[in-house]
């Protein structure tokens, strides 16, 4: 078990650096105004983390991620359960998530816009709108699939609502939720950094836009290299410790 | 048994009828137990002998008729253990005590015990899988007794199990087993049935008509009860 985990952080490793040295071959191919240097970037990077500015930037938009993972989760993971449960509820909502899942993001940025102005409650509003019918479906197909041999025992053994939730549907659909919610958290990191783009005068968003008015490649990248760390954070801080409570009945067998 | 609803019965049922996905399961089913009586329900296969379990546990409702249950606590034990897979052996019977209003100072008390008499002590804090189907069903059983059931359901309990086992497990049961419990118990298996019952119910149905008959047979001493039992699987009499 753990040279498995050896070998996967090896292999981690060799991936990143053939990333560094892909990026790098390219950059030296091209000039700098089009493609930064890894080394460039991280020279300005260095420089970004110095300054208080990029700090509150990067907290509004943590914040605003924050919010909008929490509630798309929350709305998409309730609406979901009970859809999966109550075949009524997955009909009725059923043109709703076809239209949610079907209408190009950049409409709903516009439309958002033109209904909240610029600012969080846009950005905010745009991920929740985007984000929980991913979670909805995923969520409603898996609770579909539990197997009816769980819900028999629950009900012989008369389980309350609180245990057939924590000690049933969300065990019973952890593996499909957990990755809901790395595919969630990447798709809202996208999500904000483009609407913070498109519509706000703070965030990581605007500031990937300002760089990118000023010509500033260096900058640019430095700032697209953050958002990546976001979702590595995500993905490694709150996500894998969340699976590794979830599935830890599966590291036994 | 008698078939009068009194304070004694704890299972009745009058011209019940059960149908799921539109086919007639069960049909004129009209019979009751008394509390304490330990019943072994015979039939073919494919009669709705699991499906009158799972209608008694409230699993299944019927589509017609009547049906009476002064059970307050009932175990369950099915064909196969059914633990939850995320759970350890010791989460899965708490769970089930939780979930029957019993208190976390019992639950303290009772559950060292009731590991100990199935032998699992030592491995409370194993997942399923990581136990033999023996085993599993051991702490299925654990899990049954552990709400101090009433009532008891076994629907063929022993049937993946070798002969060794099936003996284990039935000499387990019968140490549970106090005059108070009422069972019910489906099994295809001769001598699980003489060990663990005094009467049996029969259902038969008419393939033209669908409608179940139900036949009771009280027995007064275990003779009589091995005599019908060895008629039912057409064995030499033994009584």
């Amino acid at each position: 078990m753990k040279a498995k985990i050896k070998l996967a952080y090896i292999l981690y490793a060799l991936s990143v650096l053939s990333l560094l040295a892909l990026w790098q071959v390219m950059a030296s191919q091209v000039n700098s105004m089009i493609l930064a240097s890894p080394l460039q970037t991280l020279t300005k990077l260095a420089e970004l983390l110095y300054n208080l500015s990029f700090w509150q930037q990067l907290l509004v938009t943590l914040i605003r991620l924050c919010y909008a993972l929490t509630m798309a989760c929350v709305i998409g993971f309730t609406l979901g359960l009970i859809a999966g449960l109550h075949t009524w509820l997955k009909y009725y909502l059923a043109p709703f998530r076809w239209l949610l899942m079907s209408v190009p993001p950049v409409i709903v940025v516009l439309l958002a816009m033109l209904w909240f102005g610029m600012g969080s409650t846009m950005v905010i509003f745009i991920t929740v709108l985007l984000l929980s019918p991913t979670v909805y479906i995923n969520t409603q197909k898996a609770v579909e699939q539990i197997d009816t041999q769980w819900l028999e025992l629950a009900k012989v053994y008369h389980f309350t609502w609180l245990q057939r939730l924590t000690k049933i549907y969300i065990p019973a659909i952890s593996a499909p939720l957990c990755s809901t919610l790395i595919i969630v958290c990447c798709n809202g990191v996208r999500i904000v950094v483009l609407a913070e783009v498109l519509g706000s005068h703070q965030g990581v968003g605007f500031e990937l836009a300002n760089a990118s008015s000023n010509f500033d490649t260096a900058e640019l990248y430095a700032w697209v290299t953050v958002s990546l760390l976001m979702v590595a954070f995500l993905e490694l801080a709150l996500l894998r410790p969340l699976q590794n409570q979830l599935l830890q009945w599966r590291r036994t067998i | 048994m008698n078939v009068n609803n009194t304070l004694n019965t704890i299972v009745s049922f009058s011209h019940l009828e059960l149908t799921l996905a539109a086919q007639t399961i069960l049909s004129g089913v009209s019979f009751s137990i008394n509390k304490g009586d330990k019943v072994a329900l015979l039939g073919d296969s494919g009669v709705g002998k699991s499906s009158l379990l799972k209608l008694i546990a409230g699993i299944h409702q019927p589509s017609k008729g009547c049906f009476n249950t002064n059970a307050k606590r009932i175990g369950y034990v099915f064909q196969e253990p059914r633990l939850l897979p995320w759970l350890t052996v010791e989460q899965n019977i708490t769970e089930a005590m939780k979930a029957n209003g019993i208190s976390a100072n019992s639950i303290k008390l009772k559950l060292p015990k009731l590991l100990s008499q199935v032998e699992l002590s030592q491995y409370h804090d194993y997942y399923p899988h990581q136990l033999s189907g023996g085993m599993a069903q051991r702490v299925s059983l654990a899990r049954a007794f552990a709400i101090t059931p009433d009532l008891l359901l076994l629907d063929e309990p022993f049937s993946a199990l070798d002969n060794t086992l099936t003996n284990q497990l039935t000499r387990l049961l019968k140490q549970f087993l106090t005059p108070e419990i009422t069972l019910i118990y489906i099994s295809h298996q001769i001598e699980q049935v003489l060990a663990l019952t005094q009467s049996c119910v029969l259902i038969k149905r008419d393939p033209h008509s669908q409608t179940s008959t139900i036949s009771q047979h009280s027995t007064a001493t275990s003779n009589e009860q091995a005599c019908f039992v060895n008629q039912y699987y057409q064995q030499p009499i033994v009584c």
